[in-house]
C-alpha cells in the first residue's frame, strides 16, 4: 500500500511497512548511521540516523516505521547538533591511533567526523581515562575494545550469519566491552570458528583479523629466507577494489601491478594457488569413487568437503561424531606449501627447504588459525608461515609506499601457477565440489556434465543439493555456506539419519560442500570491506563474480595439466599414495570441550 | 465463591477482635491511607486476613459482572496514573492492547531500584494480595493469561511473601485455571532480578525475563504491541497494580475524589535524607512538600531545607522557593521535575549540592546499560564534569558544556535513564544555578565540602 510522507519539505510516496530511514535511502537523502545493519541489526544504539519526526523528540528512523502524513526532517539544527553530540561523545573515549590503524582509509566513525566538523569538546578524557582497555587477540581475529563504538553489529551477525553467537557485551555502561562470550579470555576459547564476518561489520577498527603482517615483513627483511607468495583466485577477484577499482572490474586491468607490487616488496617467488587446487581435487574424487565402490554398509557417506577452514573449525568444535566424513585432503593452500616445502624446493628454487618461507594470500581469516595448526606441519616444516588478508596485502603495498598505478605490470612465471582446471570456480561457493564432481566423471572415461543444475534443499532454504551420475550411479550433492546454513545443514542431516535408522523416506547425501562464509571465498571474512553489503544489501558476491568471469577463460573438460601429471610422477607416485596421504592429506581432532 | 469469601470474612473478623483498629504508624490526621491500608496491619502470611479486609471481592465483581472494557472504563475514570516514574495514564494503557488470539502477558515491575524508595517493598512485604488481586484483574481487562512479578534480587522478604500469597491463592482458587469458576485462567511467574537498576526501565525487564542481557529496547514499538517474547505486554509497577482492586470495589469516582484534578488519588512516598524521622508515608497528590517534611518530623535540629529530591540516582529536585509546592504532575512537569516513584530525599544546608548529584551522576553511569551513546558516555562524562567542578577545576565553559549534554541526553537516548538527565540538570539548575556559579567561578563552597584535594 502507498503513503504519503513529507520528507525536508519535498512529498514523497513510500510503501506501508518501510521504515523511516528505508524511505530516506530511496529519496537518496543522506543519513549517517554506525549501528545499522538491514534485517540485522536495528537495536537503534548509536542515535546517528536520528530526525524529527512530526516535531517530536529526535525518533531513530532506522526503527520508526513509515505512516501516512509523517513530516520528516533530517537536516534542521537540531539534528545536525544531536548527530555532532553523539559523535563528539563517541570520539571522547576512541583512541585516535589512526596512522597505524588498519582501517584508516575506511572508518565510519573517521568519515562522520569530518562530515560533521567534530570538535574536540571533551579533550580531557581523551586519554580513555577510567576505562579498561582489553586487547584480545585469538588466532584468527584481534579485539580492541578502545575502537569499540558499541553497535552491536558484530554481535548481530556472529549470533544470525554465522550461526556461533561467540561476541558479547560485559560489563555495564561506560565499561562495557566487546567479548568473547562468558567472559572468556580469547576467541579460541570458545566456538568461534573464524569466519571474520564481524571484521567486515565493524565500522571502524575494533574487530581486525589478527596481524600477520609483522611475520612477512620480518621475513622479507632476512636475506637468507626465500619467501613465497601463493595467491588465492578470489584475492585476485576483489584485490582492485582496495586501490580505487570500482567493484567487479575484471582482474586483468589490475592484476599485473599487483604482482609487481609484491616483486617489488622483495617476495622471491610469487604464484597462485592453481596447482594445489587441481591437486586437492584430483585426490578428493579418489576418494569419493573409492567410496562409491565400497559396499552399501561399508562406506563414510556422506562425504564432506574440507576446504574451508571455519568449516573445519565448526565441524570439530560441534560435530566431533562427524569427523571421520570429512575428506582427508589438506586445504589447497596447505597441500601446495607442504608439496613446495616437501619435494620441489631444491629442485625450483635451489633452496633448502628450512629456508622456505610459504606466505598464502588469503580471502580468508581462518587460515591464519589453520596455518598455525599443529598438524599441518610435515618433517618439522610448518606447510605455510603466515596468511595474509586481501585487505593485509593491500596495506603492505601501501606501508611500502608502492603508488599501485606506477608499477610496471608483471606476468608471473611459476610451475605452480598452472592448471587446467577453472581456477575462478573454486572461489565461488559450489565450485570446488563441481570441479571434484567432473573430475570423478572424467576419471571413469566419461564425460563431465556440463552444467550442474541445483535446487532449494527445501522451501526458503539456504541450502541447494543437485544430482550427478557417475558411473550409472545417482551421486546426491549439497552445498552449504555460511555458519548458519553449516548448521542447518547438520540438522538436516541428522533428521535424514535417523529417518533411515527408522525406516522413513530418506534422502541419501553422497558429497556436502560446506563453506564458512556466505557466498563463498570470494566473499571471505578477509576480503575489502564493503559495508553497504549489510547496510543496504548490495550483492557482492555476484559483482565480484563477474571480476573473474570476464577474464578467465575455461572449459570444462579437465584434463590434467602437464605440471600436474609430472609432479605425480616424479614427486607424489600416485594419487592417494602413501606418500600423498602423509603430505597432501590430514587429520582432524575432536575439539568439543570449548563447547563444554 | 462470594458466600465462601463472606464467610471467611465474619470468621476472622470475630476471631482477630480489635486487631484491624490498632495502626501505631498510621496517623490518621495526616496520612491517607488506601493503598496502604492493610499494611503493618493484617499478617501478610494470612490470606484469610486479607480477604477479611474485602480482598478478592473486586476480582469477583470483575468476574462475574464486568466486562474487560467496562474494567478498562472504570480506570479512564479514576484518573489513575502510573506509579513508577512516567505517570502515563494506567486505563489508557491497557486500552492500547489489541485484543487477539496471540498469548498476552502482565508484567508486574517490582524491581523498585531506586535507593530511596521502599514503596512496592513495603507493598508486597505487608500486603502481597493486593498486587497479586490487581494483576488477575488488569490480565483480565487485557486479555493476558499469563503474569510475571519482575522482582528486585535485593527483596528475597517480599518474594517470599509473594510466592506464599501465591500459593495460598492457587489453593483457595483464586488464582490458577478457571478461577472462581468463572472461566478466567491466569497464572503468575515469579521471576527475580540480577540487581541491575536499569532492569526497573520496562523495556530492559522484557530482555531480562527473555534471558538476554538487561538492555532497553527503542520505543515504538511499545510493549503494549509488541513487548515480551513480541506478544503484547503490559508493564505495571506494584503500587498501580495494588490499588487496582479498590478503584474496582469502589468506583472509579471515589479514587477521582481524592487528591487533586490532573493528579487524582493519593501517593506513597518514602521519606529519607536529612529529616528527623525518615519512613514510609500515603498522602493524596496536591499535598505541598512543607507537609511531607512535618510528616517526617521536620528538618533536623537547627538546619534549614534546602532541596526536595525525588528519584535517585535519576533525580530532579526543587528549592527551598518551591517548599509550598503542591504535589501534583502537572505543576511538576512545568519545573521538568518528576513525582517519580515515590523514592524521596530531603537535603538541608549542610549538604554540598555538587557532591549529591556527582554521587547519584556516578550511579547512573554504572548503571547505564551502555546501549545508546548518548546515555553511556553521556552520564560518564557528566561525572567527570561535577569531579571537575568538586576539585575547584571546571571553568564557566565547562557548564555550558553541561547544559549542551544534558539537553542532548535528553533528545537523543534510548529510553528513560538517560532521557531524565536533562530533567535533572535543568531542575538542578533552575534552583541552584547560583551555587554551580559560585563553586565554578568562585571557587567557593558554601557547605565546606569540596575543593579539599586543591588546599591539600
Amino acid at each position: 500500500m502507498k503513503i504519503s510522507m513529507t520528507i525536508n519539505g519535498n512529498v514523497v510516496e513510500a510503501e506501508q511497512g518501510q521504515t523511516v530511514l528505508d524511505v530516506l535511502q530511496v529519496q537518496q537523502v543522506d543519513v549517517p548511521t554506525l549501528c545499522y545493519l538491514k534485517d540485522l541489526n536495528d537495536i537503534a544504539a548509536c542515535r546517528m540516523c536520528v530526525a524529527e519526526v512530526n516535531g517530536s523528540r529526535l525518533q531513530t528512523t532506522c526503527t520508526l516505521e513509515a505512516a501516512d502524513g509523517m513530516v520528516v526532517n533530517t537536516e534542521t539544527e537540531r539534528v545536525n547538533n544531536s548527530r555532532k553530540q553523539t559523535l563528539e561523545l563517541l570520539a571522547s573515549y576512541h583512541s585516535f591511533d589512526c596512522w597505524t590503524c588498519p582501517r584508516e582509509k575506511n572508518c565510519d566513525l573517521f568519515d562522520q567526523m569530518r562530515l560533521y566538523n567534530v570538535d574536540d569538546v571533551f579533550k580531557h578524557s581523551f586519554e580513555l581515562e577510567g576505562k579498561e582497555l582489553k586487547l584480545n587477540e585469538s588466532s584468527s581475529i584481534t579485539l580492541d575494545s578502545s575502537k569499540c563504538v558499541h553497535c552491536s553489529s558484530c554481535i548481530a551477525v556472529c549470533d544470525q550469519i554465522a550461526g556461533v553467537g561467540v561476541l558479547e557485551y560485559m560489563e555495564r555502561g561506560y565499561d562495557s566491552v566487546i567479548s568473547p562470550v562468558f567472559g572468556k579470555g580469547s576467541l579460541d576459547e570458545v566456538n568461534c570458528i573464524g569466519c571474520g564476518l564481524c571484521t567486515k561489520v565493524c565500522p571502524t577498527a575494533a574487530i581486525v583479523e589478527r596481524d600477520h603482517i609483522k611475520r612477512v615483513e620480518a621475513a622479507l627483511d632476512d636475506p637468507n629466507t626465500f619467501v613465497v607468495a601463493q595467491i588465492d583466485p578470489a584475492v585476485r577477484a576483489a584485490i582492485g577494489e582496495e586501490f580505487g577499482y570500482d567493484i567487479g572490474t575484471p582482474v586483468e586491468t589490475y592484476e599485473g601491478q599487483i604482482f609487481g607490487a609484491l616483486q617489488l616488496m622483495g617476495f622471491d617467488d610469487i604464484t597462485t594457488t592453481n596447482l594445489a587446487q587441481d591437486f586437492a581435487v584430483v585426490e578428493s574424487a579418489h576418494e569419493l569413487l573409492h567410496e562409491l565402490a565400497q559396499p552399501e554398509d561399508q562406506n563414510r557417506f556422506p562425504l564432506f568437503s574440507s576446504c574451508s577452514a571455519g568449516w573445519i573449525r565448526y565441524a570439530e568444535q560441534n560435530h566431533p561424531e562427524m569427523l571421520s566424513h570429512i575428506s582427508t585432503a589438506k586445504a589447497p593452500h596447505m597441500m601446495q606449501g607442504s608439496f613446495v616445502k616437501n619435494f620441489i624446493a631444491h629442485d625450483v628454487y635451489g633452496v633448502d627447504a628450512t629456508k622456505l618461507f610459504v606466505v598464502t594470500i588469503s580471502p580468508c581469516t581462518a587460515h591464519k588459525t589453520e596455518a598455525d595448526r599443529d598438524d599441518m606441519v610435515n618433517d618439522g616444516l610448518k606447510n605455510v608461515d603466515a596468511v595474509i588478508t586481501t585487505r593485509e596485502l593491500a596495506r603492505m603495498i601501501q606501508y611500502a609506499r608502492i603508488d599501485i598505478d606506477d608499477v610496471t605490470p608483471v606476468t608471473i612465471e611459476s610451475p605452480l601457477d598452472h592448471s587446467a582446471n577453472a581456477l575462478a570456480i573454486p572461489t565461488v561457493n559450489g565450485g570446488l565440489m563441481e570441479q571434484i564432481l567432473r573430475t570423478a566423471q572424467r576419471q571413469t572415461g566419461e564425460t563431465p556434465t556440463q552444467e550442474i543444475v541445483y535446487e532449494p534443499l527445501q522451501a526458503d532454504s539456504i541450502l541447494f543439493k543437485a544430482t550427478v551420475m557417475i558411473q550409472g550411479q545417482e551421486v546426491l550433492v549439497a552445498s552449504a555456506q555460511g555458519g548458519k546454513g553449516m548448521q542447518d545443514m547438520m540438522d538436516y542431516l541428522a533428521i535424514q539419519e535417523s529417518n533411515k535408522a527408522q525406516g522413513l523416506p530418506y534422502e541419501q547425501f553422497h558429497y556436502v560442500e560446506f563453506m564458512g562464509c556466505p557466498g563463498g571465498c570470494i566473499n571471505g571474512g578477509g576480503q575489502p570491506i564493503l559495508r553497504e553489503e549489510y547496510k543496504s544489501g548490495l550483492d557482492v558476491t555476484t559483482l565480484r563474480r563477474r571480476s573473474l568471469e570476464q577474464s578467465i577463460h575455461y572449459d570444462n573438460q579437465y584434463v590434467p595439466s602437464n605440471e600436474l601429471v609430472q609432479f605425480y610422477k616424479t614427486k607424489v607416485k600416485e594419487v592417494a599414495s602413501p606418500t600423498a596421504k602423509r603430505y597432501l592429506h590430514t587429520t582432524y581432532l575432536d575439539k568439543s570441550v570449548i563447547n563444554r | 465463591m462470594i458466600q465462601e469469601l463472606n464467610r471467611i470474612q465474619q470468621e476472622v473478623l470475630q476471631s482477630v477482635g480489635n486487631k484491624f483498629d490498632k495502626d501505631l504508624r498510621h496517623d490518621k490526621t495526616k496520612e491517607l491511607r488506601i493503598k496502604l491500608k492493610n499494611a503493618y496491619i493484617i499478617d501478610p502470611y494470612s490470606i484469610d486476613e486479607y480477604i477479611a479486609r474485602d480482598g478478592y471481592k473486586a476480582l469477583h465483581k470483575v468476574l462475574f459482572s464486568m466486562t474487560p472494557d467496562d474494567v478498562i472504563e472504570e480506570v479512564k475514570k479514576s484518573g489513575l496514573k502510573g506509579r513508577s516514574g512516567g505517570g502515563f495514564p494506567t486505563g489508557m494503557k491497557w486500552s492500547f492492547v489489541k485484543k487477539s488470539d496471540k498469548q498476552h502477558y502482565i508484567i508486574m515491575n517490582a524491581d523498585e531500584g531506586e535507593s530511596a524508595a521502599t514503596i512496592d517493598g513495603v507493598l508486597m512485604r505487608q500486603d502481597p494480595h493486593c498486587a497479586i488481586e490487581g494483576m488477575i484483574i488488569a490480565g483480565f481487562a487485557t486479555g493476558a493469561t499469563i503474569g510475571y512479578v519482575y522482582i528486585r534480587y535485593e527483596y528475597p522478604e517480599a518474594q517470599r511473601a509473594m510466592e506464599h500469597a501465591i500459593e495460598q491463592a492457587i489453593a483457595k482458587n483464586l488464582l490458577g485455571k478457571n478461577i472462581m469458576g468463572s472461566g478466567v485462567d491466569f497464572d503468575i511467574i515469579m521471576y527475580r532480578g540480577a540487581g541491575a537498576y536499569i532492569c526497573g526501565e520496562e523495556t530492559s525487564i522484557i530482555s531480562s525475563i527473555e534471558g538476554l542481557r538487561g538492555n532497553s529496547k527503542n520505543k515504538p514499538p511499545f510493549p503494549a504491541i509488541e513487548g515480551l517474547f513480541n506478544k503484547p505486554t503490559i508493564i505495571n509497577n506494584v503500587e498501580t497494580l495494588g490499588i487496582v482492586p479498590q478503584i474496582l470495589l469502589n468506583g472509579g469516582e471515589w479514587f477521582a475524589s481524592m487528591g487533586v484534578p490532573g493528579s487524582e488519588g493519593t501517593k506513597v512516598f518514602t521519606l529519607t535524607g536529612q529529616l528527623k524521622e525518615p519512613k514510609t508515608v500515603e498522602v493524596p497528590l496536591g499535598t505541598t512538600i512543607r507537609e511531607l517534611i512535618e510528616l517526617g518530623g521536620g528538618m533536623r535540629e537547627g538546619r534549614q531545607f534546602k532541596a526536595f529530591v525525588t528519584g535517585s540516582p535519576n533525580i530532579t529536585m526543587l528549592g527551598p522557593n518551591d517548599i509550598d509546592m503542591p504535589i501534583q504532575f502537572d505543576t511538576f512537569k512545568k519545573r521538568q521535575v518528576m513525582v517519580g516513584s515515590g523514592g524521596t530525599v530531603f537535603l538541608d544546608d549542610s549538604t554540598c549540592l555538587m557532591h549529591f548529584m556527582h554521587f547519584n551522576v556516578d550511579l547512573l553511569a554504572i548503571e547505564s546499560c551502555g546501549r545508546c551513546t548518548p546515555c553511556r558516555a553521556g552520564t560518564r562524562k557528566m561525572t567527570q564534569f561535577f569531579e571537575k567542578i568538586i576539585e575547584g577545576e571546571a571553568t564557566m565553559d565547562d557548564l555550558q558544556k553541561m547544559k549542551d549534554l544534558a539537553e542532548h541526553m535528553r533528545d537523543a537516548s534510548l529510553c528513560g535513564l538517560g532521557v531524565a538527565m536533562g530533567m535533572t540538570m535543568y531542575s538542578a539548575l533552575y534552583s541552584f544555578e547560583d551555587e554551580f556559579v559560585e563553586h565554578i567561578r568562585d571557587k567557593h563552597c558554601r557547605c565546606g565540602k569540596c575543593f579539599n584535594e586543591v588546599a591539600a
